[in-house]
């Protein structure tokens, strides 16, 4: 899929998929099995910041700004509470993406949502990016951070009244 | 008798609380892509039955108009903090030309990056990684296994990772861009 960006774009949504079958066997006459990384990629943040740059110069604002992703495990959402000054793009292309899968295929951490917040503050280098998770049917979020005392672990915070 | 096997097995728990713990490559098919990711104490993947030697060297093969020559080396790559595992990979390169004209379409070989990188097992097939002009929709996730029965054969097969797609990033745009290796289809090579 592709989303384009324009000036009255504020966010979008997509999913990552499942483990799939692809329809074909291996050698052995075993189904070959896809196994997508169920959370944001580097491309998903950098679309995310793309709305957020094209919209830098209409003042600190920018709460209004969001990108979701539905997985089978949960949906999260990005946001920005950051300043115009934190917001970076340039985290497309096949660097990223294959930094991004070893980054993912060999961190500890015992779930996705603490790597890709590391993977954002330590390779990416972005402030100001707020994750926030719905369960798999829940209705309202929680605001996930990285748990100071053990960061291959996630705290999560009830927003009131899910996200705005 | 007794208070040296408890003795012994007091020190196996002392050793073990401390313990860096290696797993093998098959192993780490359960975790490296459950959400909950790998036990804390995991600090090494390693090739401990030398699965990946038989993918080791050149192999050659053809699909869709084009020769491919892939280049496969085995390598450890150590980890930079405490967060990273250790890992015993497989990593190659590849040289893609039109099987008519001999054009080179595609040449990583003298460049200094690994396109492919490799992960797991599940049991003869191994997993792995293509990397490459990923704004144009290419790259995705290989599987690759020697043929049952004749260790010179390799059956490899790539499925696409497109995710977000910018085509307006795409040289030559997206409309007009093939990939490198043709998704979802069963390609053969034979070892050099």
């Amino acid at each position: 899929m592709y989303a384009p960006v324009d000036d009255n774009t504020q966010g979008f949504m997509h999913d990552h998929l499942d483990d799939y079958e692809t329809g074909d066997t291996n050698a052995d006459g075993d189904p070959v099995i896809r196994q997508p990384i169920r959370i944001f990629s580097p491309a998903d943040v950098d679309k995310f910041m793309q709305i957020l740059d094209r919209n830098k110069n209409d003042g600190n604002n920018f709460s209004q700004y969001y990108s979701t992703l539905v997985t089978s495990t949960g949906t999260y959402t990005l946001k920005f509470s950051g300043a115009a000054s934190e917001i970076k793009t340039g985290f497309q292309g096949p660097t990223w993406g294959g930094k991004f899968i070893h980054y993912f295929a060999k961190a500890k951490g015992n779930n996705d949502m603490s790597k890709f917040l590391r993977f954002v503050r330590d390779e990416m280098k972005i402030t100001g990016l707020e994750l926030y998770e719905i369960k798999k049917g829940g209705i309202l979020a929680n605001r996930v951070q990285l748990n100071p005392d053990n960061e291959n672990r996630v705290t999560s915070t009830p927003c009131a009244g899910g996200v705005s | 008798m007794k208070k040296v096997i408890l003795i012994i097995q007091i020190l196996t728990m002392v050793v073990s609380s401390n313990a860096q713990r290696t797993i093998s490559l098959d192993s780490a098919y359960n975790y490296w892509r459950n959400p909950n990711g790998f036990p804390d104490d995991v600090t090494y993947v390693k090739d401990v039955d030398n699965k990946l030697d038989r993918f080791v060297g050149i192999w050659k093969g053809f699909a869709r108009g084009r020769s491919y020559e892939l280049h496969f080396t085995k390598i450890t790559t150590v980890p930079k903090d405490t967060n990273e595992i250790k890992w015993d990979q497989l990593v190659g390169k590849v040289l893609i030309k039109d099987s008519v004209t001999g054009t080179v379409i595609y040449n990583s070989l003298d460049s200094s990056g690994m396109n492919f990188t490799g992960f797991t097992f599940k049991r003869n097939q191994y997993n792995m990684s293509f990397t490459e002009n990923t704004e144009c929709g290419d790259g995705g996730d290989v599987f690759i296994m020697t043929v049952p029965g004749n260790n010179n054969k390799l059956w490899f097969y790539i499925v696409n990772d497109a995710d977000l797609l910018t085509p307006s990033d795409c040289p030559g745009g997206l409309e007009n861009y093939r990939p490198l290796f043709p998704f979802k289809k069963a390609i053969y090579f034979d070892r050099q």
